[in-house]
């Protein structure tokens, strides 16, 4: 995964290693994030991929010697692992590649966890050699949506190796019913599937101390990073709508991304220039201070999971105008915690925004409402009760039974 | 003309933008043709990823088009630095001085021979012509370095996007701005371009000779009414074309129970949205996603489609909307800025707002059942074409254009 790992993460793994969890993240960690640190969590560099040639080749032979040692069945195993066709392939791995996947695996295969887990599925497809020396369960949680990448030439290869992965995994966990759905046809055996909801802190991301203004114009955020996942043209197009309507609205988009000249050109094109506002990559702490002083959090994604960002701020007791998509409707109730609108309609986004806007006891209705939701139902603490539970499962029934086999 | 040939570099950005890429590969074939020492250069292509223009590969063609691409070196291979600087100065000692003077960094590439400005000096010729900003803002750093004049071809798509600082270099350094149409020329002024400037006025070709309609089909022959309305689109897939929207207008089209069949042709970046949004909305089966093609099959494609749709969300001048004017098939487009000069709306082609499924669904529906109109929508896009400059006579303008800055 990523280094440091999003926050989300980051409060799993120090609340698993609160409970006596020994958790080993393993990262291809950027030079100028090589300080970041995660308490209770240790971390194991994977090389970067672009490492030059000569040195990646020293790596793998010193690796592979410090393996031989360890092991030489694995270092066995592992190479014909690498070298063995891959499901979208006839032939076998060429030699220049098979090093650079060997100096990717060749220090996590020196690894003994008791449990392995990929946080994202692509990350379980990439290191899918690895599963054949490892002799303990995996996990694979399902995070995004399968059919956002699936469905692309560009991403066959991952999306023929997902079934493989699914197979060999002990349990999937999965964020949302709609994501286990989704991901069925790829090979998910229903009864490996794990429901394990997202989680945050509410103790951290909690309604603002002061009292909101009711003034206007009305301040609507989206948080989210910027790729078209997110739809947020469809948003911006709703804004413009709401402006023609003479609503007084701002909308404050905060995140980075790749579709950051699509936004841009969205809304030079749409004119809204003095209504939208970017604001770049923030801080956890700067987000909920953002969300704290927002009237409405619009999601207007086309595909999700269940949204981190939308339950951070239905925690801060922020009215949610979200496209139901994805697991979205499994945690906001349409009229009960936000409202939940047809994904790619900036019509009816507008709609909803603009009730919200006439009605501020609406407002306050559906913001309670979220907190109340979050409290019952993605919490930390139940999350991380879960996760010991199914690491536990793992190691136990399904350990026990491949060793009856 | 003069005792010599005179010497040409054309410049295109590769893959070529679509404005005027596409004319200056037929500008290399003439000039070469009437004896000019041309030679041409992709600028951002290498061997691996270099143009698949067949035209090119011919024997006597293929030295004098070059391929190169600014190359940074990173982590340990900036070592080689000095090892470059001393083949560079061993090559064009004079040159890279002054080039560095002028302020030009001496990347690896440079100092190898492959990038823009290398390539430029070693040619030394007495005309550049840059099909983009983006290719200028690089070459026409060697401007001083040894007398010629330099051209640069403005387009609506450069002319939007944010990069204003990188068009004043651009405009103060070039002897002449080439601009398709007069709003082109307007946008640039509005941008801070000076009025003052010298400009040519070369409207796109339209190449009636080559994208002739064909025989009669099957629309025309009065099968339509068997079967289903044929869509077609061509470009990247990108986000500036738009095809979500144009998909989202399928979607709506069958559930009217109008039934389509709809070819977009093209690669890109953008290819996961667009290939989920045919997933999500449940027309993988009359959706299809094609290649890019050449232009013996473009011309295929719009043979074969009884509209084409130009569902593009920006600024642009989308070469496939002039060619499908052309060949006599009956056109909806966005309206954005770059539209073929003298479209007329209603008569030639359709003009819908942008980032809107329903109207273009409703245009389309309307197109699907009313086959007269688009036989007429088609046979007036083609007079209208014939009417225009044709892609002889833009060959023409340009080299005439170049003459007049050589001051043959």
């Amino acid at each position: 995964m990523r280094w440091p790992p999003e926050t989300f993460l980051q409060w799993k793994f120090e609340r698993l290693a609160a409970r006596g969890v020994r958790v080993t993240v393993a990262s291809t960690v950027p030079r100028r994030k090589a300080a970041a640190r995660v308490a209770g969590a240790e971390l194991h560099r994977v090389p970067h991929p672009h490492e030059p040639r000569p040195l990646k080749l020293m790596g793998v032979i010193w690796q592979s010697l410090m393996l031989s040692r360890l092991s030489p069945r694995r270092l066995a195993t592992l190479v014909a692992a690498v070298r063995r066709p891959s499901p979208s392939a006839l032939t076998k791995t060429p030699w220049p590649r098979t090093i650079g996947l060997l100096r990717a695996y060749l220090g996590l295969a020196r690894l003994r966890p008791d449990v392995v887990h990929f946080e994202w599925e692509r990350a379980a497809v990439r290191y899918l050699p690895l599963l054949a020396v490892w002799d303990c369960p995996v996990v694979v949680s399902c995070r995004g949506n399968v059919n956002a990448y699936s469905r692309s030439p560009q991403h066959e290869r991952w999306a023929k190796g997902l079934p493989r992965a699914y197979e060999n995994a002990a349990a999937v966990h999965c964020v949302c019913e709609a994501l286990g759905n989704e991901a069925s046809p790829y090979g998910l055996d229903r009864r490996k599937a794990w429901l394990i909801r997202a989680a945050l802190d509410p103790e951290f991301f909690r309604p603002a101390s002061y009292r909101r203004s009711e003034g206007w114009p009305m301040r609507v955020i989206s948080v989210g990073r910027l790729i078209w996942m997110k739809g947020y043209e469809y948003g911006l197009q709703a804004i413009r709508l709401l402006v023609d309507r003479e609503v007084p609205v701002e909308l404050e988009i905060v995140g980075d991304g790749e579709d950051r000249p699509r936004i841009v050109a969205t809304i030079r094109d749409l004119a809204l220039d003095r209504e939208v506002r970017l604001r770049g990559r923030l801080t956890s702490q700067e987000v909920r201070d953002r969300l704290q002083r927002a009237d409405v959090l619009l999601q207007s994604s086309v595909t999700e999971g269940i949204p981190h960002t939308m339950l951070e701020a239905m925690a801060c007791g922020l009215p949610v105008v979200a496209a139901g998509c994805g697991g979205i409707p499994e945690a906001v109730s349409d009229r009960r915690e936000g409202l939940v609108v047809p994904p790619r309609d900036p019509t009816a986004i507008a709609d909803a925004l603009e009730a919200l806007w006439r009605d501020p006891g609406l407002r306050t209705r559906l913001g309670e409402g979220g907190r109340a939701r979050v409290l019952s139902d993605f919490t930390l603490n139940r999350q991380t009760q879960d996760f010991l539970a199914l690491y536990e499962h793992v190691t136990t029934v399904v350990g026990a039974s491949a060793d009856g086999r | 003309m003069s005792r010599h040939p005179p010497s040409i570099v054309l410049v295109v950005s590769h893959p070529p933008a679509e404005t005027a890429g596409a004319g200056t590969v037929a500008t290399f074939l003439h000039l070469v043709d009437q004896g000019w020492h041309a030679h041409l250069v992709f600028d951002g292509a290498t061997a691996r990823r270099g143009p698949d223009v067949p035209e090119l590969s011919a024997l006597p063609l293929r030295d004098r088009v070059h391929l190169s691409r600014t190359h940074r070196p990173r982590g340990t291979k900036r070592l080689a630095m000095p090892l470059g600087v001393i083949r560079g100065l061993g090559r064009y000692p004079t040159g890279l001085a002054r080039y560095m003077r002028a302020g030009g960094r001496p990347h690896l590439s440079l100092l190898r021979g492959q990038g823009l400005a290398a390539a430029l000096i070693a040619l030394r010729p007495q005309l550049v012509h840059f099909d983009s900003v983006a290719t200028a803002s690089t070459g026409l750093r060697v401007k001083r370095l040894w007398p010629h004049r330099a051209v640069v071809s403005l387009t609506p798509e450069e002319l939007h996007s944010d990069r204003s600082s990188r068009h004043r270099a651009v405009w103060e350094e070039a002897d002449l701005l080439e601009c398709p149409d007069d709003r082109t020329w307007q946008e640039a002024v509005r941008a801070g371009c000076s009025p003052r400037k010298p400009r040519a006025l070369i409207p796109l070709p339209f190449d009636t000779a080559f994208f002739d309609p064909g025989p009669p089909g099957p629309a025309d022959a009065g099968q339509h009414a068997t079967r289903s309305l044929r869509l077609f689109s061509v470009g990247p897939l990108s986000w500036k074309q738009g095809y979500e929207w144009a998909l989202q207008a399928v979607r709506r089209l069958l559930n009217a129970g109008v039934r389509c069949e709809y070819r977009i042709a093209g690669h890109g970046e953008y290819a996961d949205a667009v290939y989920f949004a045919r997933y999500e909305l449940d027309i993988e089966r009359c959706v299809s996603f094609l290649p890019p093609p050449s232009r013996e099959e473009l011309r295929a494609h719009l043979r074969w489609a009884d509209v084409y749709v130009d569902s593009a969300v920006a600024a642009g001048a989308r070469g496939a909307t002039r060619e499908a004017l052309t060949m006599g098939v009956p056109v909806v487009a966005t309206d954005r800025t770059g539209l073929p000069d003298g479209a007329a709306q209603g008569e030639t082609l359709f003009v819908l707002p942008r980032r809107d499924a329903a109207v273009l669904a409703e245009r389309l529906a309307e197109l699907a059942g009313n086959s007269i109109l688009r036989r007429e929508m088609g046979r007036a896009a083609r007079q209208s074409a014939l009417g225009r400059l044709g892609l002889d006579g833009f060959l023409a303008e340009r080299e005439r254009l170049y003459r007049g800055l050589l001051g043959d």
